[in-house]
């Protein structure tokens, strides 16, 4: 009997001491979760939403495109585009786009749209892989999109909030206060919370938000009309990423749950000091749902779907080796040329080799993978004799060549990879 | 020591408050910094020096005799010595050809073909392009040498991308 008392004795200490320490833990919760919050040392989750890919068409889309049409000259209208390149399914089995447009009229105030119950101002398109864009889809604040980080899946979302405190007049407290200051500390007058009452309100960040800030963001990066990528924007306020559950499902938290999100997306964009005037110049073909928008003068028969610029090799863009059994060179273009050409996109080139102009040095062709598998749009050889013009194996291999002109030359074509 | 039942309770209570509070705790204090993905750096394609740069914003060829279309505009004095051989003109970003460069001045020819959805060509247009760089200003001139309706695609074309010339020099 005395044994059980001792051991009941024994627990209801452990008990007590156990229960008060639970006491101090909680009170060590509270002072962390109130006022000591900004003691717990900051964690920092980083995404980097860059690219995805088109599974058609294996092409890479910035997860951002951004268009700004500034209206400086007045002759147009102010425009902010963004489109969102997602996947259409966790699956991502197809290319599923977002855009929203944010318009401004000639006195600089956004067109208002009524396009859902929210009155938002911006306008919605979106486009299911290659077609066109279509208005009707409506976004939602915190509505989903797939997209892939560093072949991982991941939804993004805007879902981001902010608060505003706001500060009225308090009588009751003003009146409490009064006396007090009166009598014992006058310089409470002039402290404003003590006759103020404060109240703090969460807002929702919506697209139009989003709109001005990328606004802002082009125009802080652009000295300029032209295009370019921004590598690392930081939309973490408005945008958080949340990842793929084990059972495919979107998780309900976002990455980064208790630290500090910096959510950083590769932005692909346009700036522009002209005012739109043409849907064309539009990410979506349309200026406020209008895609026969056009103030432009311009004539729809200039249409076209695609712009090169034509650039013109000459056989002093090549290099040549000595072979003395022939006595004579064989040519390749320079790998100078080569690198400088891959930093032009859109450009046709073509080859005129005049054989003329170095008809000193005895050139007898071009040499093994004399033009690196460059794609060409047209190759000239000519001479203003006749003679004879040898193209050795797979000097024109992968170049998309399909035919050559010639001047008084002879080609013998020794394996050159492309079928004359 | 003797305890009641609701002293019993009252401390299952606390035990199952303060390890909740010990839990989460724990998680807000054993967070670590993360990085899903990759931070991407833009490579530099060229380091080609900027000598000048003209934005015309959109070039309308609206003369009906297009052959000897010309527009000029002056801006302020820049130095360009012509020196150097090495140098480019760069229209929205891409080169022209047929580079002529000297004391002072600079041209190149500019030819952009135009195709359909098909891939087909439908028109190319063809502009001569040179600087003059005075003590006074800087002269840019457009001379076009093509027909009016290969001019249309021009005109078409610089309304959506606008025009910016620019003289670099290769390095």
């Amino acid at each position: 009997m005395e044994a059980k008392k001792i051991t009941l004795t024994i627990f209801n200490v452990a008990l007590i001491i156990v229960t008060a320490f639970m006491l101090l833990m909680s009170c060590v919760w509270v002072y962390y979760k109130t006022i000591g919050k900004n003691k717990i040392p900051s964690a920092v989750t980083s995404t980097y939403a860059t690219y995805i890919t088109d599974p058609a068409t294996k092409e890479e889309l910035p997860v951002i495109e951004a268009n700004y049409y500034a209206n400086i000259n007045g002759t147009g209208y102010e425009v902010v585009e963004l489109l969102f390149n997602c996947y259409s399914g966790i699956s991502k089995q197809a290319v599923y786009s977002r855009g929203f447009q944010l318009v401004y009229d000639e006195n600089g105030n956004v067109v208002p749209y009524v396009f859902n119950e929210e009155k938002s101002n911006v306008f919605q398109y979106n486009k299911y892989n290659d077609l066109s864009f279509e208005t009707g889809h409506q976004y939602e604040w915190g509505d989903k999109m797939i997209i892939d980080i560093d072949g991982t899946t991941y939804a993004v979302a805007l879902d981001g909030t902010y608060s505003v405190t706001t500060k009225g007049f308090d009588l009751g407290k003003s009146a409490g206060n009064f006396f007090k200051a009166v009598f014992t500390d006058w310089g409470m007058f002039s402290r404003e919370e003590h006759w103020n009452h404060y109240e703090t309100y969460t807002y929702n960040y919506t697209f139009e938000d989003l709109l001005i800030k990328v606004k802002q963001i082009i125009k802080s990066f652009s000295n300029g009309t032209g295009d370019g990528v921004i590598p690392l924007i930081d939309l973490g306020d408005f945008l958080h990423i949340y990842p793929i559950n084990e059972d495919g499902q979107i998780a309900g938290e976002p990455v980064g749950v208790n630290t500090l999100q910096n959510s950083y997306f590769t932005m692909a964009c346009h700036y522009d000091n002209r005012g739109m005037v043409w849907a064309k110049q539009s990410i979506f073909e349309a200026v406020a749902g209008d895609s026969q928008f056009n103030i432009s003068g311009i004539s729809e028969d200039a249409d076209y779907w695609k712009a090169n610029t034509q650039y013109t090799i000459s056989e002093k863009d090549f290099e040549k080796r000595y072979v003395t059994s022939e006595s004579g060179y064989y040519y390749s273009l320079s790998l100078d040329v080569i690198e400088e050409l891959k930093n032009f996109e859109n450009l046709d080139i073509n080859i005129v080799f005049d054989i003329t102009n170095i008809n000193y040095e005895n050139p007898l062709g071009f040499d093994y993978f004399a033009l690196s598998g460059m794609e060409i749009k047209s190759l000239t050889i000519k001479s203003a004799s006749q003679r004879d013009f040898k193209l050795l194996a797979n000097s024109l291999k992968d170049t998309g060549l399909t035919s050559i002109t010639t001047e008084n030359v002879t080609i013998i074509n020794d394996g050159s990879g492309v079928e004359l | 020591m003797i305890l009641k039942w609701y002293h019993y309770l009252i401390c299952a209570v606390l035990i199952i408050l303060g390890l909740f509070c010990t839990m989460n705790l724990v998680e807000l204090f054993s967070v670590e910094s993360k990085e899903f993905g990759k931070a991407i750096t833009i490579e530099t394609k060229n380091d080609y020096v900027e000598i000048s740069k003209f934005d015309l914003g959109s070039i309308v060829f609206d003369s009906e005799d297009y052959v000897n279309f010309e527009l000029i505009e002056t801006y302020a004095p820049t130095e360009f010595d012509g020196k150097n051989e090495d140098y480019l003109i760069l229209f929205n970003g891409q080169p022209l050809n047929n580079i002529q460069c000297s004391s002072g001045k600079i041209s190149g020819d500019l030819s952009i073909a135009f195709y359909d959805l098909d891939g087909l060509e439908v028109a190319v247009s063809d502009v001569h392009i040179s600087i003059e760089y005075y003590a006074s200003g800087t002269t840019l001139k457009l001379t076009s040498t093509n027909n009016a309706d290969s001019m249309a695609y021009l005109t078409a074309y610089t309304n959506i991308n606008g025009a910016v010339v620019k003289v670099v020099d290769r390095g």
